[in-house]
């Protein structure tokens, strides 16, 4: 009988129970047992003016079906991602941010217990924007350390639990165009934030489409210059110049290039020593700086004047430390010059000076111009006869140039133009035979030009 | 005599400044000496949309943006970077940005317009923290 009595009075209590305790009064894993959908008693009981639930069917069998397959093994995880989600839907920020740090701490090898866009979704539903700045920044500097996950690890967010299908619809809702910054920019501008923080938040946030959105990534290249310049005594802002800013100011390549060339021109300059390129000289010999032994009498002084070359002209091409020379060449002997040809090698190169012994030889024509009539050569008077004997000339001797102006070659970052000024000395023997005089001897002779160098 | 000299200058003024046209679009910033990296060298790559911050300890190298020109597909795009970055000895890729643009391709009388893709990204030497 007693026991009869207890079973009735059970049995009066409980309907009552059932009808006081609102849905609010169970965690979400629980109220994910009931019949209603986790999602549509979290919309209700995370904004009692939203009327918003979704009931449909077939998510709702599938929460169910996810239920059964939640591995035993982290049931210590999906409790805590309810207390998470409940703490989100009591708008208790402090507790939102107990339970994130214990999803945090329940991280591991085998399971990852929050996803970035869980810990997100609380930050911004409750507006605590000052932990959504910690999180990214510690995010985005840690994001290259390396990771306790693996490709086995378990993502709890797979089980599609109550959290997962609260955090989804709230990204499904969220505007795809615009950077989320946008979507919260009163709010975060109304935030209790110092100025400095507000900005390293926007900055934060609309790094995640920079890249994709034009205006986007102008106003964040902005944003992160005017940080570094107004906070330099940030610690984050050196890891912001650096990891932030430097990436998105690259990627204007033509206004990049030209900055990169101005600060590395030194270093262009110094890393092409020795490596090469193409010039021309053009320069007089300075005859009165020579000597010459052997020439006295080689032409006859009564019949003919020597004609005077005076212009040297010669192409380099220089590879390596190699130097292969043409041109038109004096030897340093009053009346006598050609085509010639000389294989240097470069001794020193600096920033300013090159020097460069050579030796060389050259196809040498003796020119004159007749004093007067000669019937013999059947010339007439001032008149220009030339004559060479082949290969007659041979020569040592170094080549000094100055480059007193070395700009880049037009647009290029890495082509380099030199203006030189070329003093070259020579010992060389020629030897004359042709039919307007005939000699040979050694002259030394100092020419010196100006040239351009292409390297 | 005087028209083979000038045939000369001509000749070597061409063969050098053919090479002056130069690569617009690869900026070098290191000019440190680095070994390619071979193929048992491991390199990393990231995207800008995954992770849009370079990492702190990188050393930057070079910056490029691919010619669809030269390289058209992603894919292409994609290939070539990774060359460039192994012959760089850069170990590790940032992919920051993609455009897709319509681009006029062909030679002699043949062209034809395509939709290219243009890579933007920094080559960076990480070392790895023992």
């Amino acid at each position: 009988m007693k026991k009869l009595s207890i079973i009735f009075a059970l049995l009066l209590v409980i309907p009552v129970f059932a009808q006081k305790s609102s849905k609010k009064d169970f965690s979400a894993f629980e109220q994910s047992l009931m019949n209603d959908s986790p999602a549509e008693t979290a919309a209700e009981s995370s904004d009692e003016s939203d009327t918003t639930s979704v009931s449909e069917k077939g998510s709702s069998a599938d929460f169910e079906r996810s239920l059964m397959d939640r591995p035993s093994e982290l049931n210590e995880v999906f409790i805590a991602r309810d207390n998470l989600l409940e703490a989100i839907q009591q708008k208790k920020g402090d507790l939102v941010r107990i339970r994130i740090k214990e999803l945090e701490d329940l991280n591991s090898e085998s399971v990852v217990a929050i996803e970035n866009e869980e810990k997100e979704y609380a930050f911004f539903k409750l507006r605590m924007f000052k932990d959504l700045l910690n999180d990214l920044v510690k995010r985005y500097k840690t994001a290259y350390e390396p990771s306790k996950f693996n490709e086995n690890t378990k993502h709890a967010s797979n089980s599609e639990d109550a959290l997962f299908i609260v955090v989804k619809k709230d990204l499904d809702s969220r505007d795809s165009v615009h950077n989320i910054y946008y979507q919260y920019s009163d709010q975060i501008d109304r935030a209790r934030m110092s100025e400095q923080e507000k900005m390293k938040l926007k900055l934060m946030l609309l790094l995640r489409s920079a890249y994709s959105e034009k205006d986007v990534m102008k106003t964040a290249t902005n944003l992160a210059k005017r940080y570094v310049k107004e906070y330099p005594d940030d610690p984050d802002s050196p890891w912001i110049e650096k990891s932030v800013l430097g990436p998105l100011e690259r990627t204007n390549i033509y206004e990049y290039k030209f900055k990169m060339r101005k600060e590395n021109k030194e270093a262009v300059v110094k890393n092409k020593f020795y490596t090469g390129g193409f010039g021309i000289r053009m320069g007089v010999p300075l005859y009165g700086f020579g000597f010459q032994f052997g020439f006295n009498d080689f032409y006859r002084k009564d019949l003919f004047e020597p004609e005077i070359y005076m212009i040297d002209m010669e192409a380099f091409l220089q590879i390596n430390r190699f130097v292969l020379s043409l041109g038109f060449v004096n030897a340093g002997l009053e009346g006598v010059g050609g085509f010639g040809f000389d294989f240097g090698y470069v001794l020193y190169e600096s920033r300013y000076f090159k020097v460069s012994p050579f030796v060389g030889a050259a196809f040498s024509e003796a020119s004159f111009e007749t004093k007067e009539k000669i019937p013999y050569y059947g010339k007439f008077k001032e008149e220009i006869v030339s004559d060479g004997s082949g290969l007659n000339t041979f020569t040592l001797g170094i080549n000094g140039d100055l480059k007193f102006g070395t700009p880049y070659f037009l647009l290029s970052d890495e082509k380099l133009v030199s203006f030189l000024l070329s003093v070259k000395a020579s010992l060389s023997y020629i030897d004359i035979d042709s039919r307007y005089s005939r000699g040979n001897g050694l002259v030394g002779s100092i020419s010196w030009s100006l040239g351009v160098f292409f390297w | 005599m005087k028209k083979s000299i000038l045939f000369v200058l001509v000749a070597f003024a061409a063969i050098v400044l053919s090479g002056c046209s130069g690569k617009i679009d690869l900026v070098m910033v290191s000019y440190d000496k680095r070994k390619p990296l071979t193929l048992d060298d491991k390199l990393q790559i990231a995207f800008s949309n995954v992770i849009p911050v370079a990492p702190e300890n990188g050393v930057l190298i070079a910056t490029i943006k691919t010619d669809p020109e030269v390289v058209c597909s992603g894919e292409a795009a994609m290939n070539f970077l990774i060359k460039t970055s192994r012959e760089l000895g850069a170990n590790f890729l940032f992919v920051k940005k993609a455009e897709e643009a319509k681009v006029v391709v062909g030679a002699g009388v043949y062209y034809r317009v395509k939709q290219c893709t243009t890579l933007y990204a920094d080559f960076m030497e990480v070392k790895e923290e023992k």
